[in-house]
């Protein structure tokens, strides 16, 4: 694989030369120095690196949930980076689906009502298409028999299968998981990890944050992050020897 | 639809997780929709309901006005003269007009003789409110010389035993014969509350003559309600006030009339009016501070709950949804504590109608909970649920999803500096509104303990009153008057236990005549003259010593002082102060403004009463000699013995006045001091409402300061562990988080006072005796409320000294 970035305008997601720059008080903090990146239909992208170097930074980008300081973003072709708030917010409901570390089920809801939550937030699906497209989305995770629990009735692995789950309810475009397995046993870690596999297997995009090597290579393709920067990019099949400096 | 559904649902289960926020928010706004509601339901049905008449637009009522004479916001009743001008006006668009006075009336005849309140009304009267009676029918114009009467429905069922046949039957008042025609309904609301019948008026009559001293309230109805008829009712009123003055200047100079809608306001009069409205504005502040307090309650939950609102925003829910959604919750809440609400008001509706003086409005039994008072909850609740969730609201919407999702993550986890300046604020005007209501109870109590305190000029202790009236008809001159109090006055002074006897022409504290007169030198056109008048009441010689009143110069009255010696008179200080301010007013001379003026020697001066009320001046007062200038009007004094319960007295007193006359009713039976509590039984009520008003408002207060010092040192439980670890002790830890309460409860004092300042002239009326800036009460509210507002401080404060440093610093 090539270390090499290219504007390509067929990319699902597209960076180019995205900066972060956070003000506190005085202090000006480069959270991503410059990425330039491209991501496409179908791939399993995980991304690495040590603490601090910028990943959530990069995946709040990602998934619209902040903006870049400079730099271009387009999902699926979109220009992105001038979008309202409540633009965004239509965007990210049906184009990503998140997965966070610490599953962040909402607690007084069901199983089967946080699976279904992104899609109350659209006007156009119906309560039927709702209940279907939760049902589905269970399905796929094997969870369909605990839709009427409550998120503490849930093992950890469970309720991480229930954030899968809400993420695929939508039809993303894209999957973002913030550290799937950071709050996970090594058991329930590899079953998660599983059905990743299968869903990227199944035709998803994935996009992870990990820091567990173990897991970073289950993905097609590795980004390392350093400083902000992308300081590797290449196939899982060819681990690179060491790290090279992709952009200016 | 469905999505409104959801948030409703989800509302409601996020709210039976959290039981304890719950049932505080709940409670909170119940208390404070609840008393609204009540002061609502009392200004509504007082002041606000529609009049129980056919087209009550159409109702005016008119009296007269003097700048030099009658207050802002006061009237006259009409004279005979200037009544009948105006009823009998053709160009005034009035379909009809009706007259009001009151009297006395005694139902003889029957087993026990009773004194009913009269209405004295013109046969106009009942056209004008339109309400068919019961049973029989209204006054006609035949009526005006026959001798009719109608029966209020209480004393149909009290004295006839609901007879339906007592129409037509002929029934002896004041001793003549007079057919009952008629009987209103028990809903038939008038002018004045307690009326028992009604009797019509001549026009040919002395009461309506020229010189009568009767003076009609008036009411009538309009043809045309809108603006059009109304002016050219004020038209016809400034040609007829211009002709009246013209025709006799001595009595209508200067006077105008005035037309106002006939409304609760004109029932209860301007300062009543405006003391109900302050009552209001008072249960306005206890529902504001309960809406800061759950705003605050709210704004610590949606602090907790930073991490699910970052959720359902990286979701993609829009700000308009996240918003929804703590509006809907905050509305649910709003919904609970209105329910609730209502049920405190229902009982506390009933309360405070039963503390209503009696007399207050004839409007008192419509103070209810009825649909526009259930309303006016609803209106409220829904304000409240939109202010106490508008800020929550606005919070979690403009939340920003990464730094929420971050807290969720352990990296940051505190509200931010918004947030707590938003909470400290919200305490602040809690606060600053406690002061405000506390300082209004503060002067209400202290002008109601001036009042309780004050020298009213008698002694009202031991001290037994009758009311009586007198027959016309079988006391229909002076003698036959003076004769039987004569009687009445030694029999009440032999009964056992008895230590002294008086007798005034009314109650004191009551209503009292008029005594016009002409000071030596001036004529009737004289202008300074021409509205000159004191209290008159016709009393014994021993009323002086009875009631305590003491002789300040010249001699009391004595019973040398009969039929056949030379006309006398006492006045008291205001008299003199008023009228002969440098003149020595001994020998001086009064002339009686009447159709036979009598000339009156003043032979002594003597102390004031203030007898129109505790709290009001003493007004100037004319005593004359029963024996000269007798009334059939009476109050008999009965001061009892020591040791001895002066209401033992009246079984005695009312059978000595049944063995001088079978036929004599007896009328109110009261002691003295009931007598003089009944004139500041309003001031103790507003004083009671106020002081609770202000004690919910400052335990809402404490409760506010005390959630927010709690919430902070919550947050701080990290920062404060590691000062104890540096070496801090409790005391520096106490001092640490005092200082924010003390921060809060000064600027909230500082504000309070200021704003209590610029309100101060709003309850100017409503005071006795304390001005309404009065730098002790509020200095004693303020230590009051900073007090308790410290203690809330100081208990979270002590809390955080038990912290642990080692597990505070292991939490994180």
């Amino acid at each position: 694989m090539s270390t090499e970035t290219q504007t390509d305008s067929q990319s699902l997601i597209h960076l180019d030369g995205v900066k972060k720059v956070f003000l506190t008080d005085e202090v000006e903090t480069h959270a991503l120095a410059g990425i330039f990146l491209d991501i496409h239909q179908g791939e399993y992208v995980s991304i690495a690196g040590p603490s601090g170097c910028g990943k959530s930074t990069l995946l709040s980008i990602l998934g619209l949930l902040d903006t870049p300081s400079e730099g271009l973003y387009r999902l699926n072709g979109h220009p992105v980076e001038g979008l309202s708030f409540a633009d965004r917010a239509r965007l990210r409901n049906r184009e990503i689906g998140f997965i966070f570390q610490s599953f962040n089920l909402i607690g007084d809801l069901s199983v089967a009502e946080n699976v279904e939550l992104p899609l109350t937030y659209r006007n156009d699906v119906s309560s039927a298409e709702r209940k279907r497209r939760t049902t589905e989305a269970l399905d796929r995770v094997g969870m369909s028999h605990r839709g009427r629990h409550l998120p503490n009735q849930l093992s950890g692995g469970q309720q991480q299968r229930v954030a899968v789950a809400r993420a695929l309810a939508g039809g993303p475009s894209v999957l973002l998981a913030d550290e799937p397995t950071g709050n996970l046993d090594s058991r329930n870690g590899e079953a998660v990890m599983n059905l990743l596999s299968e869903l990227h297997t199944g035709g998803a995009t994935i996009v992870m944050v990990t820091h567990d090597d173990r897991y970073a290579h289950r993905a097609d393709r590795t980004i390392h992050l350093f400083d902000g920067r992308v300081v590797d990019d290449q196939n899982s099949a060819a681990p690179a020897d060491a790290p090279v400096a992709l952009t200016a | 639809m469905t999505t409104l559904l959801q948030d409703i649902r989800q509302s409601l289960r996020a709210l039976l997780r959290k039981p304890l926020f719950t049932a505080m928010a709940v409670a909170s706004l119940a208390l404070g929709i609840g008393v609204s509601t009540v002061i609502f339901s009392v200004v509504y049905g007082l002041l606000l309901r529609p009049m129980p008449y056919p087209h009550p637009e159409q109702l005016v009522h008119i009296g007269m006005g003097n700048p030099s004479i009658t207050m802002e916001g006061a009237f006259a009743f009409l004279p005979p003269a200037a009544f009948k001008q105006l009823r009998d006006d053709p160009n005034s668009g009035l379909t009809a007009v009706g007259g009001f006075g009151y009297d006395y009336a005694n139902l003889t005849g029957v087993s026990t003789p009773v004194q009913l309140t009269a209405a004295i009304v013109t046969t106009g009267y009942f056209r004008v409110f339109a309400v068919p009676p019961a049973l029989g029918r209204v006054f006609v114009d035949a009526d005006a010389d026959a001798p009719t009467l109608i029966l209020s429905d209480r004393i149909w069922r009290t004295q006839f035993h609901a007879d339906a046949s007592v129409v037509g039957r002929t029934v002896a008042i004041n001793d003549q014969p007079r057919t009952v025609v008629g009987v209103m309904g028990s809903d038939f609301k008038e002018l004045n509350d307690g009326i028992d019948l009604w009797l019509p008026i001549s026009d040919h009559g002395p009461e309506m003559a020229a010189d009568s001293p009767r003076r009609f309230e008036t009411t009538a109805r309009l043809a045309d309600a809108s603006e059009a008829g109304r002016a050219k009712l004020r038209a016809c009123l400034l040609v007829l006030a211009a002709r009246l003055a013209q025709d006799d200047p001595a009595h209508y100079k200067d006077w105008h009339f005035e037309a106002h809608p006939l409304a609760g306001n004109i029932l209860i009069g301007a300062s009543a009016t405006r003391a109900l409205y302050l009552l209001l504005g008072a249960v306005g502040c206890v529902l504001l501070v309960t809406c800061a307090n759950v705003a605050n309650l709210q704004l610590v939950r949606a602090a907790a709950r930073r991490r699910e609102t970052g959720v359902r925003l990286a979701l993609g829910a829009s700000r308009g949804r996240i918003m929804r959604l703590a509006l809907t919750e905050s509305l649910l809440l709003a919904g609970l504590g209105a329910g609730l609400g209502v049920l405190l008001a229902a009982w506390g509706v009933d309360a405070v109608a039963a503390l209503l003086p009696a007399g207050y409005s004839p409007m008192q039994d419509s103070v209810r909970l009825s649909w526009p008072e259930l309303g006016f909850s609803v209106l409220v609740a829904t304000l409240a649920g939109v202010i106490t969730g508008l800020l929550p609201a606005w919070a979690a919407a403009r939340l920003d999803p990464v730094g929420s999702l971050a807290a969720s993550a352990g990296r940051g986890a505190s509200e931010g500096p918004g947030g707590t300046r938003v909470r400290a604020t919200l305490v602040v005007v809690e606060i600053a509104l406690a002061l405000v209501l506390l300082a209004g109870a503060g002067l209400m109590g202290r002008s109601l303990l001036a009042s309780l305190r004050t020298d009213v000029g008698v002694r009202l202790d031991r001290t037994l009153v009758v009311g009586l009236s007198l027959s016309t008809t079988r006391y229909a001159d002076r003698p036959q008057q003076a004769e039987f109090y004569r009687r009445l006055l030694e029999r009440a002074a032999a009964i056992p236990g008895v230590e002294g006897v008086g007798l005034t022409e009314t109650v004191l504290f009551s209503w009292y005549d008029e005594f016009n007169f002409l000071l030596p030198g001036q004529n009737p056109d004289d202008p300074a003259a021409r509205h000159q008048s004191a209290t008159r009441d016709s009393v014994n010689p021993a009323v002086f010593s009875t009631l305590g009143i003491s002789l300040k110069q010249g001699r009391l009255l004595g019973e040398r002082d009969d039929a056949g010696a030379p006309l006398v008179v006492v006045v008291n200080e205001a008299f003199v102060k008023k009228f002969l301010p440098t003149d020595n007013p001994l020998g001086k001379r009064l002339t009686s403004k009447s159709k036979t003026p009598s000339e009156f020697e003043i032979v002594g001066v003597v102390g004031d009463v203030r007898r129109t009320g505790l709290s009001e001046a003493a007004p100037a007062a004319a005593y004359f000699c029963y024996l000269q200038r007798p009334s059939v009007y009476a109050a008999l004094y009965v001061r009892a013995a020591a040791g001895i319960d002066p209401q033992s007295l009246s079984k005695p007193v009312e059978q000595a006045i049944g063995q001088i006359d079978p036929d004599q009713p007896v009328g109110k039976v009261q002691t003295l001091e009931q007598a003089a509590s009944g004139s500041v039984a309003y001031v103790r009520l507003y004083t009671v409402l106020f002081a609770v008003f202000a004690g919910l408002t400052l335990g809402l207060a404490a409760l506010g300061i005390y959630g927010t010092i709690a919430y902070s040192v919550g947050l701080r439980t990290r920062e404060i562990g590691i000062r104890m670890a540096l070496g801090a002790q409790q005391g520096d830890v106490l001092r640490l988080v005092l200082r924010q309460g003390v921060w809060l409860v000064t600027i909230g004092l500082v504000l309070g006072t200021g704003t209590a300042l610029a309100l101060a002239h709003l309850m100017t009326s409503l005071l006795y005796g304390v001005k309404p800036t009065d730098p002790a009460t509020l200095a004693a509210v303020a230590v009051i409320l900073g007090g308790a507002s410290l203690l809330a401080s100081w208990l979270p404060a002590r809390k955080a000294t038990q912290i642990d440093p080692l597990r505070a610093l292991r939490e994180e």
